[in-house]
């Protein structure tokens, strides 16, 4: 078995520079990632959850380079991308890709759908227009689109097929890792499901790893195999999906899970529910100690000055940030919808 | 106050029968507008005018007849002649030929050069963008008319020379649309998502700046074509414009600096200043319906 | 409930005018709200939730335009009244709240001054210090903390939740008896959500006022909610109390929704995803509007035709010629 995993995140942080005034000098840092640290295996799925704010999209758009890093590795397939100068990237393209939240502003709108998902083959140099119109062909039916469709522009389709396109494009160049972000949320309850079952077949079949980015934790329970929590740009909770989702250690995670609502009217439980007071605190100010002390109801003195590092704390063997981790069973009432 | 708009109300787009092009809903757009379709045709004829009439009438418009100088509309010259005895409908013709080939390659000129410096300054941004904004700034700030009086002055008015300092003073109004546009379109997850496939920046720049691009430029082409058919007339009416003998309608207006021929002879000026106007509404009729056509609001 | 319904949208029609033609966005809608009771609207993009509600209250752009049917509020007819007459009626007797706070609220108008002016538009007498003064109190109620400086921010200055607190506050302050939120948690943060459901519950319970929650999150649904209306393609195609939606659903459209549900706790291998494509509004099937996606149809002859609402039980109606079929089969 392969020791060393797909992609290695370690130490990852990125800062903006918020400029102002008339020589638009540096007045302070939105600090969007703090040190985040993870792994996605080959053929698996770890999805990155968090509410707006926490830094999971800025996560993805680093290690695609859409944004270079202001610290830390991010190992790839063996190689640091972290570092890695323009043209070796272009390389490391084929095999690492990115789709879009919003399937309406991803696709060029002037190109047809057949010209939009060739491009990364004609990018690259990959065969010839034949070859390619061929593939595109073939892309089309992996992501249940009818090749008739290959004329169309953008415009023409829903929400839904527009993301299909964008997924076929994702994959035209067969990568090993694809990095989601919110591919989903934009789209139609009804639709979201056959995306999310498109999805989960083609890492089956293809065996090509997701980094599956969103804040819907019900599609995340039904995709990811493990989980990172995150919040205001630290990574407070990584282990197992089924660990996470039912033994949640941290007390964010904890809310988080708590607040979902849940759609069955017979399971409402008022006390169930983990209501967090205030807002998330700015990220261009985070405060001292623990990110989360500022709501959480377990914080002390500790958690001012001394923060905490992600490690294994609780017996099921996920890491969370806490110094009071606690697992917190979630029980399923009878009653329930199976 | 309303929260909603028609895409949301009405969810799912209408989907077009047959494949719709974006250029080709532009087209149906502009063609619903009626004064820019009338300018359109308005133009269409001046050029056909301007490039069959002359050879379909016959007069020599550079003819010289000194003895029928000055000689109000007849029979003979439906225009009347000018102060050199040449037929002023043939010279209106040929005028037309001149101002419109004018106007337009200046606008290309300058619209060329305000494309490629823009979509680079607009895409590399940082010192690129600062130096060549700066050069723009500067030919903005120079006075184009007596630059363009000056040069004429130096070298000599000819037809080139003419055309090259129009182009060369107002390439920078279609340069600051272009990096605009280039700036947004960079952020926008399309420009990000064909970085992220590996392509480099000329194929963007190709591909995805420039076709996106050229819509909104055409607007701002068509008034700078507007715009350099009113500066030859303004530098030809000056005299140092189009060289004589051939005609342009900036110097035929040329003989409207006597006041004589202001105030007794119309049909000297009024002819070429009434096709200037005419013209210059039509370019920016069809300036105004490109840009409807252009910005649709409804579909996404 | 007993009483009389205090808002009755009867056969309302609503269509828009587009480039190429005219869309209809609700076609033949009428349902009940009586006083008190929480109402949920569900559906998804193109349904018509939103216009509908949008039509009665008069706040349909200028492309859209009510082609038939009525809206009572108590006794007056709201769509046939005119726009002078509907703003005392908005703010006073209905109050709404919107799921984007940032379009709602004026950009450039201090919170407070925003909330004053709602109370001072509906109370004559009211002066400028006694409606700032309640303001403040209002903000309070919301949760809103420090109200007395936050009264003096503007809304960009405030967090998501924040403005829809503040949103709410407008809504309420003239205690309104209908209370109309359309998607009001649904750019916001699911522990923000949390909050926000909390603090309409309460502000429902207090003032007595019905709610009308318009939304496609089913999980909200449930939580708030003691009666469905479930909408697809401009019209009603099931309504029934909470439990009975979600557990006796009798419509194949209410089945398929939750069926494709993800659900938190019970993961499965793959979820049973309704096929197709949402409707599109200017080219709806002939017949049910549904029949191109539902199992339930398999093309049968009496689909052709437009199913009426029909009564399975008593409360519980459904638009689906085969709705009997649906009875045997567990959710």
């Amino acid at each position: 078995m392969s020791s060393e995993p797909l992609l290695r995140v370690d130490g990852l942080v990125k800062h903006f520079p918020i400029r102002g005034g008339i020589l638009q000098r540096q007045r302070g840092t939105v600090q969007a990632v703090n040190g985040v640290s993870f792994t996605v295996a080959a053929g698996q799925t770890l999805a990155l959850v968090g509410e707006s704010g926490c830094g999971k999209s800025t996560v993805g758009r680093t290690i695609m380079r859409f944004h270079p890093p202001t610290a830390g590795r991010v190992i790839f397939d063996g190689r640091d991308l972290a570092t890695m100068r323009a043209r070796a990237l272009r390389g490391v393209r084929r095999d690492l890709q990115y789709v879009f939240q919003d399937p309406y502003a991803s696709l060029p709108a002037r190109m047809p759908v057949g010209d939009i998902v060739a491009e990364p083959l004609a990018i690259h140099g990959i065969g010839n227009r034949a070859s390619r119109q061929h593939r595109v062909r073939e892309l089309f039916e992996l992501v249940g689109l009818a090749s008739e469709a290959l004329s169309r522009y953008p415009h023409e389709f829903s929400g839904g097929q527009r993301q299909r396109v964008g997924i076929a494009r994702a994959l035209a160049l067969q990568p090993k890792l694809l990095i989601l972000d919110e591919p989903v949320s934009a789209l139609d309850v009804s639709i979201q499901a056959q995306v999310v079952n498109l999805l989960a077949r083609l890492q089956r079949e293809l065996g090509v790893a997701y980094l599956f980015i969103a804040h819907d934790l019900a599609i995340v329970r039904h995709l990811a195999h493990q989980v990172a929590v995150m919040y205001l740009g630290h990574i407070v909770e990584y282990g197992a999906a089924d660990t996470v989702f039912t033994r949640p250690a941290h007390p964010y995670t904890q809310a988080l899970l708590s607040a979902v609502p849940v759609p069955d009217p017979r399971l409402r439980d008022p006390n169930r529910r983990r209501l967090l007071t205030g807002d998330v605190p700015n990220p261009a100010n985070p405060p001292s100690g623990c990110p989360f002390r500022t709501r959480c109801w377990k914080a002390d003195d500790r958690c001012e000055a001394e923060p905490p590092v992600l490690q294994v704390r609780t017996p099921a063997g996920a890491e969370t940030a806490c110094h009071y981790a606690q697992e917190d069973p979630v029980v399923q009432p009878a009653g329930a919808l199976q | 106050m309303a929260v909603l708009d028609t895409a949301s109300a009405t969810g799912v787009l209408p989907a077009g029968a047959g494949a719709l092009s974006p250029g080709r809903l532009a087209a149906r757009r502009f063609l619903r507008h009626r004064l820019a379709v009338a300018g359109l045709v308005m133009l269409a004829l001046f050029t056909a005018a301007a490039i069959i009439a002359p050879v379909v009438i016959g007069i020599d418009p550079n003819q010289v007849t000194p003895t029928a100088v000055r000689r109000p509309p007849g029979a003979e010259h439906l225009l009347g002649t000018d102060s050199a005895g040449r037929d002023v409908l043939a010279r209106l013709f040929i005028g037309g030929r001149i101002s419109l080939l004018v106007g337009l390659s200046a606008a290309l000129v300058s619209t060329s050069i305000g494309l490629a410096l823009g979509a680079v300054a607009g895409y590399f941004g940082r010192w690129v963008d600062g130096f060549i904004s700066r050069i723009a700034d500067v030919v903005l700030a120079f006075p184009s008319l007596i630059v363009i009086i000056v040069v004429a002055a130096f070298v000599g008015p000819s037809l080139p020379t003419l055309i090259l300092s129009i182009g060369l003073f107002s390439w920078p109004t279609p340069f600051r649309i272009v990096r605009g546009l280039t700036m947004s379109l960079r952020g926008q997850d399309s420009l990000v998502a064909v970085g992220g496939l590996g392509a480099g920046p000329t194929r963007i720049l190709r591909k995805h700046v420039v076709p996106v691009v050229v819509a909104p430029l055409t607007v701002v082409a068509t008034l700078g074509v507007a715009q350099a058919i009113l500066l030859e007339a303004t530098v030809s009416f000056l005299g140092l414009g189009v060289p004589p003998p051939t005609a342009s309608w900036g110097n035929m207006l040329n003989e409207a600096q006597s006041l004589t021929i202001l105030e007794s002879m119309p049909w000297l000026w009024l002819p070429p200043g009434i096709a200037i106007a005419l013209t210059v509404l039509a370019v920016n009729f069809v300036g105004d319906g490109l840009r409807d056509a252009a910005d649709p609001r409804q579909a996404r | 409930m007993t009483s009389a319904p205090m808002f009755r949208v009867d056969r309302l029609v609503t269509e828009f005018r587009v480039d190429g033609g005219i869309v209809p966005a609700v076609n033949g809608v009428s349902f009940d709200v009586y006083p008190g009771e929480t109402v949920g609207i569900v559906g998804e993009s193109g349904s018509g939730k939103t216009v509908t509600v949008m039509s009665a209250l008069g706040l349909l752009p200028a492309s859209g335009r009510v082609v038939a049917g009525h809206a009572y509020l108590d006794d007056r007819d709201l769509v046939a009244l005119s726009e002078r007459e509907l703003q005392s009626v908005r703010g006073k007797d209905v109050g709404l709240v919107f799921q984007d706070p940032m379009t709602a609220l004026n950009p450039v108008m201090t919170i407070g001054t925003q909330v004053a002016e709602g109370l001072r538009r509906h109370n004559q007498g009211m002066t400028r210090k006694a409606a700032a003064d309640r303001a403040v109190e209002l903000l309070a109620e919301v949760g809103i903390p420090n109200p007395r400086q936050r009264a003096r921010q503007y809304p960009h200055e405030f967090s998501g939740g924040m403005r829809q607190r503040a949103m709410i506050a407008i809504a309420m302050a003239n205690r309104p008896r209908l209370i109309i939120a359309d998607e009001p948690t649904t750019a916001l943060d699911v522990t923000i959500q949390a909050q926000i459901l909390d603090l309409l519950r309460r502000v429902q319970q207090e003032t007595g006022a019905a709610l009308v929650m318009i939304t496609h999150d089913l999980g909200v649904i449930a939580e708030m909610t003691q009666r469905v209306i479930v909408m697809y393609a401009g019209r009603i195609v099931e309504t029934a109390d909470v439990d009975t939606t979600f557990h006796h659903a009798r419509h194949p459209y209410t089945r398929g929704l939750l069926q494709s549900l993800p659900r938190l706790y019970q993961p499965v291998d793959e979820l049973p995803a309704i096929g197709g494509q949402p409707p599109n509004p200017q080219r709806l099937p002939s017949g049910c509007a549904y029949r191109p996606r539902c199992p339930l149809s398999r093309d049968r002859e009496e689909c052709h035709t437009r199913p009426e609402l029909t009564t399975a039980a008593p409360g519980h109606q459904t638009a689906c010629h085969f709705h009997t079929e649906l009875a045997e089969v567990r959710v």
